[in-house]
């Protein structure tokens, strides 16, 4: 018979086992994502060579240091990069959802991405309040955005469909975190891991 | 009776610590990682590092209570466990932190906060009960076995 310790060693290899088995196998069913299309949402030529579709949460500490990280590498690579971004609020953040549609009724109105740099910058001050809706209109309005279609809009069903539609997408293809980026069809979660497999795809 | 709930206490938390582990190590450890940062209490590189190891921990704790494994070591790493779940959460709830979701079952349950500090006393509680009575916790257990097939 096994001693105890015998035990607590086949039982640690078994568990070791175990887990890094079911997440090789997660990893071969993992879908690849649909290619980014261009649109208030994208940046850079939609005949790059490396294509990439970033989930993001607009409150999420980690994406707003990877919007800095992704502004750096376009500007780098312009011409070799297309980047869509899609919305991902995880539920563990409060306002993250009202945040996505706020930015998508901003792309509406053509202002997509400054909005979204806003509201990564602010993020601390928004995520707060149970009502965040007027910080929202104050950040739109300094970007230049007519604050009477950003509150019809903030107040559809339409902005909210995108916002869903993008979720679902993330969650069919097997996103959990944010940020999580598809750099050609390849999932890659965090800035710096990002990072890493961009250089490799640029190579 | 009391033998038998005892028991039962010892297979929720070892089923409870399994869920939550299994659910954190099968996600990507970047996902936990966020989930530490939204508490706002660890350094980086530390949250980092628990992000890493804490989901190995928490699963493993979980089989071994399940199998009765060195039952009072694991009892009171636990204990330690779901104390420092308590200050973790009960000082995010305190400074009113923005997290709407506790983030301790991955995306498989969605609790808020006041919710898991529930869940966290009462697994402590159910720990130190499970600790004082040695004997009962140790009925369908690997160190029951080997106690009573001691030479």
């Amino acid at each position: 018979m096994l001693s105890k310790r015998e035990l607590t060693i086949v039982v640690a290899i078994a568990i070791v086992v175990l887990v890094l088995g079911v997440r090789a196998w997660q990893k071969t069913t993992i879908p690849s994502a649909k290619g980014p299309v261009m649109s208030g949402r994208s940046l850079g030529s939609p005949g790059a060579r490396v294509k990439i579709v970033e989930f993001t949460d607009f409150q999420c500490p980690a994406c707003a240091s990877a919007a800095k990280v992704v502004h750096r590498v376009m500007q780098e690579n312009e011409s070799k990069l297309f980047v869509e971004l899609k919305y991902f609020p995880l539920p563990m953040h409060k306002n993250s959802r009202k945040a996505a549609v706020a930015a998508e009724c901003a792309r509406v109105q053509g202002k997509f991405w400054p909005m979204q740099e806003l509201l990564f910058r602010d993020q601390g001050i928004w995520a707060i309040p149970d009502a965040p809706e007027d910080n929202f209109l104050s950040l739109a309005r300094s970007v230049g955005i007519d604050e009477q279609k950003m509150m019809r809009c903030m107040a559809s069903a339409a902005a909210e469909r995108t916002v869903a539609d993008d979720l679902q997408e993330g969650k069919n293809l097997g996103v959990k975190a944010t940020p999580t980026f598809f750099v050609n069809g390849k999932a890659v979660v965090g800035s710096a891991n990002f990072e890493q497999t961009l250089k490799e795809a640029l190579r | 009776m009391i033998n038998n709930i005892i028991l039962g206490c010892r297979f929720l938390i070892a089923a409870l610590f399994i869920v939550s582990g299994g659910e954190k190590l099968l996600g990507s450890s970047e996902d936990f990682y966020y989930v530490l940062q939204a508490y706002a209490v660890f350094p980086d590189p530390l949250a980092r590092l628990i992000s890493f190891v804490f989901p190995w921990v928490e699963f493993s704790t979980g089989v071994f209570l399940a199998l009765g494994l060195w039952l009072r070591p694991v009892l009171a790493l636990l204990t330690v466990i779901s104390g420092s779940f308590i200050l973790v959460v009960g000082q995010a709830i305190v400074r009113g932190l923005p997290i709407d979701n506790c983030g301790c079952f991955g995306e498989l349950v969605h609790l808020p906060l006041r919710g898991v500090i529930v869940v966290d006393v009462t697994t402590l509680i159910l720990a130190l009960v499970c600790l004082k009575h040695g004997e009962a916790v140790s009925l369908f257990s690997v160190d029951g076995h080997y106690k009573k097939h001691q030479p």
